[in-house]
């Protein structure tokens, strides 16, 4: 059985927000909840670097472990879902979710939290697959149509993958594997020299 | 004309007409088998929902993860 997974080739994001975009669009995500955000660290600094974030959809959730009403399940799939009928919006498992996951729109006054919202991997809820609730509640269900995330589909560098593990792995792996290191991440080597040229060693000394 | 060339001409149309109707049966027959190959794609998952709604490679998942190679 396939296992889902997210992986951000933080070399390739540029920092678009195509991901973020296209979730809030598919889903029809209300207005203060972000399912999916771009994450930029050392911004404005030579070498920053950004990375597009989510539900990661963990093997062993912390979110699942700490629900007190255990209102989340794991899929076949792998990937985590909740069921919103359950949710009592305590909150515990955005304090649990390292990666910021789990969102709560501010429902009124009070500071009261409405139902927790996340990503669904585009896999719906536990309502039945493609129907008006579902959608309402979850967003649509792209796993059941046969697609995948649209967040990684959309994606103009192919910096957000998400599907199969076994499969993003090999592409990662591969992606590592030739692309080397140094200026010949972003292609010194494409576009000032040949394709078969070593890759150009910087200076070992610095100024005197 | 002789009673010869009209009897040629004769069987020139006949085969043209014998040409036409194998090639209508045959036109026919093709669009047969394309709709009942249409009617079986649903079992790659292509374009039929799947009741069960789980993860499946289907041709798009397929060009995704091809696409995401390069």
């Amino acid at each position: 059985m396939a296992r889902m997974k997210f992986i951000c080739d933080a070399e390739r994001c540029i920092e678009c927000n195509g991901c973020v975009t296209a979730c809030k669009n598919e889903h029809e995500v209300p207005w203060g909840v972000n399912r999916r955000r771009v994450v930029t660290i050392n911004d404005g600094v030579p070498g920053e670097r950004s990375m597009s974030v989510a539900c990661m959809h963990c093997s062993d959730a912390p979110c699942m472990a700490v629900c007190p009403v255990d209102c989340f399940y794991r899929t076949d799939e792998g990937v985590v879902l909740h069921d919103k009928d359950l949710c009592i919006g305590c909150g515990y498992c955005f304090y649990a979710c390292p990666f910021g996951a789990p969102q709560f729109p501010q429902a009124g006054a009070f500071g009261l939290r409405g139902k927790m919202d996340k990503c669904t991997f585009c896999a719906g809820g536990p309502e039945k697959n493609a129907s008006e609730d579902e959608f309402r509640k979850y967003g649509r269900n792209r796993l059941a149509e046969g697609k995948l995330p649209l967040c990684a589909e959309v994606c103009s560098t192919k910096a957000l993958l998400g599907g199969d593990a076994d499969v993003l792995a090999d592409i990662y792996r591969q992606r590592v594997t030739t692309r080397g290191k140094g200026a010949d991440i972003w292609g010194w080597s494409t576009a000032y020299g040949k394709p078969d040229a070593p890759a150009r060693q910087p200076d070992a000394g610095g100024k005197s | 004309m002789t009673d010869k060339d009209n009897l040629k001409a004769n069987l020139k149309r006949r085969h043209f007409l014998l040409t036409a109707g194998i090639g209508g049966v045959g036109a026919a027959a093709a669009v047969v088998a394309v709709r009942s190959i249409g009617d079986t794609a649903p079992a790659t998952g292509l374009t039929a929902k799947n009741e069960k709604g789980g993860y499946r490679m289907t041709e798009h998942i397929a060009n995704y993860y091809r696409t995401a190679r390069v």
